[in-house]
C-alpha cells in the first residue's frame, strides 16, 4: 500500500488541470472562464474560489501575486501554480482513475 | 483606472467587508474584471445586478466567518483584559469595588422601586378597579379627597350601566372607635385595621378565601371575616369557622378566613365586618347620609368605558339630582387603582417622588463608579498605548479597538455584577431595616433578573464608552514613536469627569445636611407642650360613669402627676365639623376648626401654656357647659381681637371664650397647625378616646424602677375599672416620633447613599492620584534633587485636585438648592437653607479630597529620588 494521499474531488481535479493548462495566467477569473468553456456550463466565481482555498490549504497548489492590471481597477491577481505534492496527487489520481476506467469499461456495455 | 460609478462603489464597499482581509484585494479585482466583462456584454445595469447578486450569495458565508473571527477576537480581548486585571491589582481592586458597590446600590434601589410599583398589582382585574375620589372647588381653592359619602356606591351602581360593581369601605370609625377590641375567651387585643364593607368588596378585589364563601360571608350583620394570622391569634390551631368573637363587646360569628393581606396592598386590614354591623346604633344614619365623607368607594367598569366621559356623566347627574353635591361644589371622579399608592388624589406626584429620588441617587452612584472606571482606564492609556499601536499596525481597525475596550469593561462589569449580587444578598436584611420594607430576593422573577442584567450591561457600556472611544483614536505612529507621550495631562475630559463626580458628591452632602437638619428640626422643634413622661392609652366610649372614680384612683399613686382625657387619638386635633360663630365674626369668613373635647386637667397634663385668660376651673361650674379655650391659631385665623370674654356659638351651643392657649403642634409638622376650640362637654356627640397620664419619672438612677412601679399601678387600676379593654400604653414622645418615620427613613437612606457616593469618589481619586504620582515620579525626583521640600511637593500634587473640587461646587450648589427647596416646601414648618450648609459641604468635600490625595502624594514626596531617577 502506498503512502495515503489526499483524494481529489472531480471539481478539484478539473481546477488543478485548468491551472496546469493556463500556466502563468492561472488566476481565479481565467480558471472560471476556462472551466465554463470546457464544460460548456456556467461556472460561478464562488464555486471555484472555495476549492481553490482548500487546495491551497492542503498545499496541493500555491499562489503568488501577479501584476496589477487596469481592467481590475488596479488590483493584483493571485496566480496559482501546482506544487510538487499537487503533481504527485494528480498523478496518483490519474493512475487510479485509469485503472478503474480500463478495467470496468471494457466488460460492460450499455443495455438497450 | 476605469470609470466606476457610485453604485459600484457602494457594492464594492460591501464586498470588501464581506471578504476576509487576506483575500480582499485579488478577489475584489476578480469581481471587477468580470463586472467589466458583463458590463461590456450586457450593459451596466445587468452588470450591477450581477454584482449585487454575488454579494447576496456571500452573505451566509460572511456571517459564518464573522461569528467565528469575532469569537476568536473576543477571546483574545478577554484574555488581554484578564491579564491587565491581574497585573494591576490595585487599580483592578478600585475598579471592581467601585463598580460592585455602585451596582449593588442600583440593584437595591431596583428592588425597592419594583416593590413600590408592585403595589396592588395582585388583583385579578387590577386595571379595571377605580377609586371614587372627590374634589371640592370653592373660590380660588380646590380640595381633593379620597373618600366619599356612603350612598355614592349604590348611587353609581344604580344610575350608571357603565359601572359593573361598586363597593363602599369604611376604615373603622363607623364603629365609633379609632381602635377596636377583639376578644375571644380570655384573649383580647386592639386592632387598628378593621374595615366595614359589603359583599361586592370581595368581587372587586382578589383577596382569596381560605375558608367560607365570599358571596355569603358578609350577608349576616353579625358575621366577621378574619385574616389568617388574626384567626390564628384568636384561635390558635382551632378551626375558626362559626366561632363567636367579640368586637368592642358585640358578639359576631366568624364566617370566613382570608389569606393575609399582601404587604404591597394599599388596603390594609385584619378584620372585616359588614357595613350593616352598625344597624341599631346611633351611627347607622351615616350609611345614608350624603355629607359624611368617610367611605372609600371602589368600582369596576364594563368593558370599553372611557373614564373621562363617565366622569363627566356622573358629574352632570349628581349636580342635577343632588342638591348637596351641587351646593358645596363637590365633584367626584375615578382614580385608577394603579395610581393610588404612588400619586396624590389630584394626580400630582405623590409617593412616586421617592421612587424618582432614589432612582436618581442609584443612577448617580452608578455613574460615579463608571466615572472611576473611565478615569482609571484612560489614566493608564500610556501603558496600553503600545498595545493599541501594535494592534493597529497589524491590521486592527478602530472598530476592533472599540470592541476590545468594550469587552474589557464588560468583563469588569460582570465580575463586579457577581460581587454586587453577593453584596445584595448579604446586606438585604440591613436594607430592609433601613427602608422598613420586607423585600425578598426573588431569583425566579424574570423581569427582575432582566433588570439586573440591564444594570450590568448598562454599567459596562457607560464605563467602557469613553476609554473605547478615546483609546481607539490613537494614531499608531504617534504612539510608537517613543519621544512623544500621550500623557494624562492632555485629556481635559478626565478633569471634567472628576469635577462631575465631585459635584454629585457635594450635591449629596448638601442634601444630606439639609434633610438631616429638617428631620432634627421637626423632632426637636418648639411644639408648645411637654411630650416627655406622658403615657397615652386608648379607651373606648362607654366610660362616662366611671371616669371620675377611675381618675381619682389612678392619682392615688404618687408617681402619677396628672390624668386627662381627650376626644380624639393622641396626636389628632379631632374632626373639623360643625358651625362656629362669635361676636364680631365677619360673615364672609369660612371656618374650619377642630373641636377637641377635653377635661379640666388637659392643659396641665401636657403643660400647655395659657397665654391669655385662664384655664378651665372646677370651681367655676359654668365652664363645664360654656367655657371655650381657643388656641393661638384660631385667634389668628378668626381675626378675633381681645378674644377673652367674647361670646361664641359652637354647633348651636352658646359659650364664652375664657382663655387662649399656646399652639400645641401635636400632628406632623408637615401640616400647618389647625385652629382649635377646646371645650369640656359634648357639642355634637363626641366621646373620649384617649387617656393621658403624666407620670413623675423621679431621679435618673431610679427612673426605670419608678416607671415600672407606676405602670404596674396603672395596670391594676385599669383592670379594675375596664376589665374588658386591653392595656396597651404608649409613650407620647414615641408616638410623636413615629409620625416622622418616613422623614427619618429618607434621611437615613440619604445618609447611607451619600457616604457610599463619597467613598466611591474618594476611591476614584485615590486611583487617579496614585497614577499621577507614578507618572510624575521622575519629575518629583528631579525636584527633590534640586531642593524641593516634601511639603512643596505634596502641595504641588494636591493643588490641582483642590481646584477641581472647588469648581465642582459651582455645579452642585444650584442643583442641590433647587431640589432641597422643593422638598422643604412640603413642610409647613421648615428650616431655612443657609449659605453655611453649602460652605460647610464644600469644606467637607475639600478636606476629604485632600486627605485622600495627600495619602498618596506624601508617599510619592517621601520617595528617595535615587529610586526614581536611576536609569535602567
Amino acid at each position: 500500500m502506498r503512502k495515503s494521499m489526499k483524494s481529489l474531488t472531480r471539481k478539484e481535479e478539473i481546477i488543478m488541470l485548468s491551472i496546469l493548462h493556463l500556466k502563468e495566467n492561472a488566476y481565479l477569473v481565467a480558471i472560471v472562464d476556462h472551466l465554463s468553456q470546457t464544460t460548456e456550463k456556467k461556472v460561478s466565481l464562488t464555486s471555484v474560489h472555495l476549492p481553490l482555498n482548500r487546495l491551497e490549504k492542503n498545499e496541493l497548489i500555491q499562489s503568488e501575486f501577479g501584476e496589477a492590471t487596469a481592467v481590475r481597477g488596479g488590483r493584483r491577481k493571485k496566480i496559482y501554480t501546482i506544487t510538487k505534492l499537487g503533481f504527485e496527487t494528480l498523478e496518483e489520481h490519474k493512475r487510479i482513475s485509469d485503472l478503474l476506467w480500463k478495467n470496468y469499461l471494457k466488460y460492460s456495455s450499455p443495455k438497450d | 483606472m476605469t470609470r466606476r460609478d457610485g453604485l459600484l462603489k457602494i457594492l464594492e464597499f460591501f464586498l470588501k467587508n464581506f471578504i476576509l482581509y487576506e483575500d480582499q484585494e485579488n478577489l475584489v479585482g476578480d469581481f471587477e474584471e468580470i463586472y467589466e466583462r458583463v458590463s461590456g456584454k450586457s450593459g451596466k445595469a445587468a452588470a450591477l445586478l450581477w454584482y449585487a447578486g454575488q454579494i447576496i450569495k456571500l452573505i451566509p458565508s460572511y456571517f459564518k466567518n464573522y461569528t467565528y473571527w469575532s469569537f476568536a477576537m473576543i477571546k483574545n480581548y478577554l484574555k488581554i483584559a484578564f491579564r491587565n486585571l491581574t497585573r494591576q491589582k490595585g487599580y483592578s481592586f478600585i475598579n471592581i469595588t467601585g463598580l460592585a458597590v455602585g451596582m449593588a446600590c442600583a440593584i437595591f434601589i431596583l428592588l425597592w422601586v419594583q416593590d413600590e410599583l408592585s403595589y396592588d398589582g395582585f388583583h385579578e382585574n387590577k386595571d379595571n378597579i377605580f377609586r371614587v375620589a372627590t374634589v371640592f372647588k370653592e373660590e380660588g381653592n380646590t380640595f381633593y379627597g379620597a373618600q366619599t359619602p356612603a350612598p355614592v356606591s349604590s348611587f353609581l351602581k344604580n344610575n350608571f350601566p357603565e359601572i359593573q360593581k361598586s363597593t363602599a369601605v369604611n376604615f373603622g370609625w363607623l364603629t365609633g372607635n379609632s381602635r377596636n377590641i377583639i376578644k375571644f375567651g380570655e384573649k383580647s387585643f386592639y386592632t387598628e385595621d378593621l374595615i366595614l364593607t359589603d359583599p361586592a368588596f370581595f368581587d372587586i378585589f382578589s383577596f382569596s378565601f381560605l375558608q367560607g364563601d365570599k358571596k355569603t360571608a358578609l350577608e349576616n350583620p353579625d358575621s366577621v371575616i378574619l385574616t389568617h394570622s388574626t384567626a390564628e391569634k384568636c384561635f390558635g390551631s382551632e378551626d375558626p369557622m362559626n366561632k363567636t368573637i367579640q368586637v368592642d363587646g358585640n358578639p359576631v360569628t366568624v364566617t370566613g378566613v382570608i389569606t393575609d393581606v399582601p404587604k404591597n396592598s394599599h388596603l390594609r386590614f385584619d378584620v372585616v365586618l359588614p357595613l350593616i354591623y352598625v344597624r341599631n346604633t346611633n351611627r347607622e344614619f351615616f350609611l345614608t347620609k350624603w355629607d359624611a365623607y368617610g367611605f372609600a368607594t371602589y368600582v369596576t367598569l364594563q368593558d370599553g368605558v372611557a373614564i373621562t366621559e363617565l366622569d363627566q356623566k356622573i358629574d352632570d347627574l349628581i349636580i342635577k339630582n343632588d342638591p348637596y353635591f351641587g351646593d358645596t361644589a363637590a365633584h367626584i371622579f375615578l382614580q385608577p387603582l394603579s395610581k393610588i399608592r404612588l400619586f396624590n388624589v389630584d394626580g400630582s406626584v405623590g409617593f412616586i417622588r421617592y421612587v424618582y429620588i432614589f432612582s436618581t441617587i442609584a443612577f448617580i452612584i452608578l455613574l460615579i463608579a463608571c466615572v472611576n472606571y473611565m478615569n482609571l482606564s484612560t489614566a493608564q492609556s500610556d501603558k496600553r498605548a503600545k498595545e493599541i499601536g501594535l494592534r493597529k499596525v497589524v491590521g486592527s481597525k478602530r472598530a476592533n479597538i472599540i470592541w476590545q475596550f468594550f469587552s474589557e469593561s464588560m468583563l469588569y462589569s460582570f465580575i463586579s455584577f457577581i460581587i454586587s449580587i453577593l453584596i445584595v444578598i448579604l446586606f438585604l436584611p440591613l436594607f430592609n431595616e433601613l427602608t422598613g420594607k420586607q423585600i425578598a430576593f426573588d431569583y425566579a422573577n424574570p423581569g427582575l433578573l432582566f433588570g439586573f442584567f440591564v444594570v450590568a450591561l448598562f454599567t459596562g457600556i457607560i464605563a467602557g464608552s469613553y476609554p473605547a472611544l478615546y483609546l481607539s483614536s490613537f494614531i499608531p505612529i504617534e504612539i510608537l514613536n517613543k519621544s512623544k507621550s500621550t500623557g494624562a495631562k492632555k485629556s481635559p475630559l478626565r478633569k471634567i469627569l472628576v469635577v462631575v463626580q465631585f459635584s454629585l458628591s457635594i450635591g449629596l452632602i448638601i442634601c444630606m445636611t439639609i434633610v438631616s437638619g429638617q428631620v432634627r428640626y421637626i423632632r426637636n422643634a418648639e411644639i408648645g407642650f411637654e411630650k416627655e413622661n406622658v403615657i397615652t392609652l386608648p379607651i373606648s366610649g362607654k366610660i362616662e360613669n366611671i371616669v371620675e372614680a377611675f381618675k381619682n384612683e389612678l392619682k392615688q399613686n404618687p408617681g402619677i402627676v396628672s390624668v386627662s382625657l381627650k376626644s380624639s387619638s393622641p396626636l389628632s386635633p379631632g374632626g373639623t365639623s360643625g358651625t362656629i360663630s362669635w361676636e364680631g365674626k365677619s360673615p364672609d369668613l369660612k371656618v374650619n376648626w377642630s373641636l377637641p373635647m377635653v377635661d379640666h386637667d388637659y392643659f396641665k397634663t401636657l403643660n400647655m401654656k395659657i397665654v391669655d385668660g385662664r384655664d378651665f376651673s372646677r370651681e367655676i361650674k359654668s365652664d363645664l357647659q360654656e367655657g371655650f379655650i381657643l388656641n393661638e391659631e384660631a385667634v389668628k385665623q378668626g381675626n378675633i381681637e381681645n378674644p377673652v370674654g367674647k361670646q361664641i356659638t359652637v354647633n348651636g351651643k352658646n359659650g364664652i371664650i375664657i382663655g387662649v392657649v399656646k399652639n400645641a403642634k401635636l400632628s406632623s409638622l408637615r401640616f400647618a397647625i389647625s385652629p382649635q376650640a377646646y371645650h369640656l362637654s359634648k357639642t355634637m356627640g363626641e366621646q373620649f378616646q384617649t387617656l393621658f397620664i403624666k407620670i413623675d419619672s423621679g431621679e435618673d438612677a431610679q427612673q426605670f424602677n419608678k416607671i415600672t412601679a407606676t405602670l404596674a399601678h396603672i395596670e391594676s387600676v385599669w383592670k379594675k375599672f375596664l376589665p374588658d379593654a386591653p392595656f396597651e400604653y404608649r409613650f407620647l414622645d414615641e408616638t410623636l416620633e413615629n409620625q416622622y418615620r418616613t422623614e427619618i427613613r429618607i434621611s437615613r437612606i440619604l445618609n447611607t447613599f451619600t457616604f457610599l457616593a463619597i467613598f466611591l469618589s474618594c476611591l476614584g481619586l485615590l486611583g487617579l492620584t496614585s497614577f499621577m504620582a507614578e507618572q510624575r515620579t521622575k519629575e518629583i525626583g528631579v525636584r527633590k534633587v534640586l531642593g524641593a521640600s516634601i511639603t512643596g511637593i505634596v502641595i504641588l500634587l494636591s493643588k490641582e485636585f483642590a481646584k477641581w473640587v472647588l469648581v465642582a461646587n459651582v455645579l452642585a450648589w444650584p442643583l442641590a438648592y433647587y431640589f432641597m427647596n422643593k422638598w422643604l416646601q412640603e413642610f409647613a414648618y421648615r428650616i431655612n437653607i443657609g449659605i453655611g450648609t453649602f460652605i460647610a459641604s464644600a469644606v467637607i468635600a475639600l478636606i476629604i479630597a485632600l486627605l485622600t490625595v495627600s495619602f498618596l502624594s506624601i508617599k510619592a514626596a517621601l520617595a528617595n529620588p535615587i529610586e526614581s531617577l536611576r536609569y535602567e
